[in-house]
């Protein structure tokens, strides 16, 4: 009786024990997941490496700060291959596989496009750290952006050529993708509206690599500036062969241009350029400078923003997918990119900076 | 600025790194009698094998080119030994020759992928500086050097063909294999020699190129389309029609692309190519393509 006493308290408390530590052990390896799909080879790979490392330092220092935090985070890293393809089946692969409360990414907004029908179907939050043409806006109610809007860059690059530059007449390239032309009419559009006039238009691919044929219709045309809406690859070639083909123009362009791939290709055919960009905060580029001996690029940026605006919302809504959506939709965040005010289209209101090369850097027109 | 004059340089440029490639392409054509697109390989290796030897592994130019033409003559060579020779022994038609040759130029094409990525790749060590003045058109030191190695590499050929023992040998074979092996010509030594010539010009060709604009590994296949383009343009037969064929396509390009829109360039090849077949199918020479019988 005795003997029989002790063994079902004993049983009891093993319980007790066993479930509580199950409980315990519940609440720490509380893990959610967070899908990342960007483009880490081909065309703009440079960028979305840019943005990865950016979120990467964002998680780190997520952590040295959230000592206490009982979420686990699990990142499931996709490349999309620089196409819309490629986005698509990255995003479906994800969230078959590992049902994510929110996906990071894509970088350009063709990639952006292919994504959105599966992304409403399965209700997943997709948060783009830089897609801006304006067709993405009000394209779902699960789509999020925070890159500066092309319409925002038009403006400001527009009125700082005509009216700083003095640039009265321009010549126009463009990357023949959703991108390259949102950028082109975007910009065409405010130009146009401050008096200037477009004297020349020409597209090009995403994948071109020689524009001898381009370079010789734009001397014919005899322009002494031009506006390009490219990639920092395409844009980094163009540049290029403008050098060696002793072009003599002004070159202004969009966030398009800003990446190692500039610098590498044009060298020092890239001094000079001025393109739109996102203001930086100083003591993030200080911080990374020291660390990493050169100014974080936008990609960087915006991808170290959008991790820490995941981050600091999934701590907040941990396990509903519905009021991480609420939150990220109301979001007003003060980052190192500064401000993000979300409106309601899912376009993000960011202040627009403008930038250029100087001495093999991307630094701010003071 | 002058703008004819650097039409002309474009297109002068453009002809004769064309000509190079059809021409390697028209020797190992002549041998093997069927479209081989696995040449397209030869002009991807010699590039990548460049990049590799000269910025991954440090070596110096002078070194990595000679290495990577060798290496790439090799490895056709084992294409051919292997791959080629085997299939034409078992009497594979010349069509299910050329689907081979498109499948394992694909094959080879990922496999570059993998290792080195889709991403273009330069060979690029040398600062970007305004072109060479002349008549009022710009050009650069690497198109200089296309365009001086490429009518060297020419010549020597040329003097290869004509002149040597072997190089007579690979004309007979290419003309007329049976009658050859008759008069006791190998045929399987002259088709290891236009291999060696046809993929050393081509690997010489992909590194001119990529010295240019870069290296993707998709870009040999495009090239060697413009090539063959060339090729049935000009016609079989004589190495002028072959560069009247290079001139014809290189100087339409530019055209339209001066006068249209650039993105008319690769369009307007297969528009000539088209006409061509149409009303001209057997381009300037106008012969046909020698069958082989007795």
């Amino acid at each position: 009786m005795k003997k029989k006493t002790w063994f079902i308290t004993v049983t009891i408390i093993a319980i007790i024990a066993l479930l509580v530590l199950y409980f315990i052990n519940q609440e720490k390896s509380k893990t959610v997941n967070i899908g990342i799909v960007l483009p880490l080879t081909e065309n703009v790979a440079s960028q979305g490496n840019d943005v990865l490392n950016g979120m990467k330092m964002a998680y780190a220092d997520f952590l040295e700060v959230e000592k206490n935090n009982l979420l686990e985070f699990k990142f499931i890293i996709e490349d999309n291959f620089s196409t819309p393809k490629g986005s698509r089946t990255a995003l479906e692969k994800i969230i078959q596989v590992s049902k994510p409360m929110i996906v990071l990414g894509p970088i350009t907004t063709t990639d952006m496009l292919s994504m959105i029908p599966v992304a409403e179907s399965t209700k997943t939050i997709l948060f783009s750290p830089s897609a801006s043409s304006p067709k993405l806006s009000n394209s779902g109610k699960y789509i999020f952006r925070m890159g500066p809007v092309a319409p925002d860059q038009a403006k400001v690059m527009s009125n700082y050529a005509y009216n700083d530059l003095s640039i009265k007449q321009i010549g126009v390239l463009y990357m023949n993708d959703d991108s390259g032309k949102s950028h082109k009419e975007a910009f065409e559009k405010e130009y146009k509206t401050l008096g200037g006039e477009i004297v020349f238009e020409e597209s090009f691919d995403r994948k071109d690599v020689d524009f001898k044929a381009l370079i010789l219709k734009i001397k014919a045309a005899k322009l002494s500036s031009i506006y390009i809406a490219g990639t920092p690859k395409t844009t980094g070639h163009i540049l290029k062969e403008a050098r060696e083909s002793n072009l003599d123009v002004k070159f202004i362009s969009s966030t398009g241009a800003e990446g190692d791939d500039l610098l590498e290709i044009a060298q020092n055919a890239a001094e000079g350029i001025v393109y739109t960009s996102i203001f930086v905060d100083s003591t993030f580029i200080a911080k990374y400078k020291e660390k990493h001996q050169q100014n974080p690029r936008i990609g960087v940026v915006l991808g170290y923003d959008a991790m820490a605006i995941t981050l600091k919302l999934l701590k907040e809504n941990p396990n509903d997918k519905e009021k991480l959506k609420e939150a990220l939709s109301k979001l007003d965040y003060q980052g190192v990119s500064g401000k993000t005010k979300m409106l309601p289209s899912g376009d993000a209101f960011k202040d627009i900076a403008l930038k250029t090369v100087a001495n093999g850097e991307f630094v701010f027109i003071k | 600025m002058d703008i004819t004059a650097q039409l002309t340089i474009n297109i002068f440029v453009l002809t004769f790194i064309l000509f190079l490639i059809s021409y390697s392409f028209s020797v190992i054509f002549y041998a093997l009698k069927f479209i081989d697109i696995g040449h397209a390989i030869a002009l991807v290796f010699g590039a990548y094998v460049t990049y590799f030897t000269n910025i991954q592994l440090d070596l110096s130019l002078w070194i990595s080119i000679p290495t990577s033409i060798g290496f790439t003559i090799v490895f056709m060579l084992a294409i051919n030994q292997w791959i080629y020779k085997p299939l034409q022994k078992r009497k594979l038609e010349s069509w299910q020759m050329m689907v081979i040759s498109l499948g394992l130029y694909i094959v080879v094409q990922n496999v570059i992928s993998l290792i080195w990525g889709n991403d273009s790749l330069s060979l690029r060590t040398w600062q970007v500086k305004a072109g060479h003045e002349f008549l009022g058109a710009y050009i650069t030191d690497v198109q200089i050097i296309t365009v001086v190695v490429s009518i060297v590499l020419l010549v020597l050929s040329w003097l290869f063909l004509e002149k040597t023992n072997i190089g007579r040998q690979i004309k007979a074979v290419s003309s007329n294999p049976e009658l050859s092996g008759i008069f006791g010509i190998s045929r399987n030594r002259a088709v290891v020699w236009s291999f060696i010539l046809g993929a050393g010009l081509a690997a010489c060709a992909g590194i001119l190129i990529a010295a240019d604009t870069d290296m993707t590994p998709t870009m040999g296949f495009n090239w060697l389309l413009y090539a063959v383009v060339a090729m049935i343009i000009g016609g079989m037969g004589k190495m002028r029609y072959l560069l009247l064929g290079c001139l014809l396509l290189a100087t339409a390009q530019h055209l339209a692309a001066y006068y249209l829109d650039s993105k008319w360039m690769n369009a307007t090849a297969y528009i000539i190519l088209i006409a061509f077949l149409y009303f001209r199918p057997y381009g300037f020479s106008g012969k046909r393509i020698k069958k082989a019988e007795i």
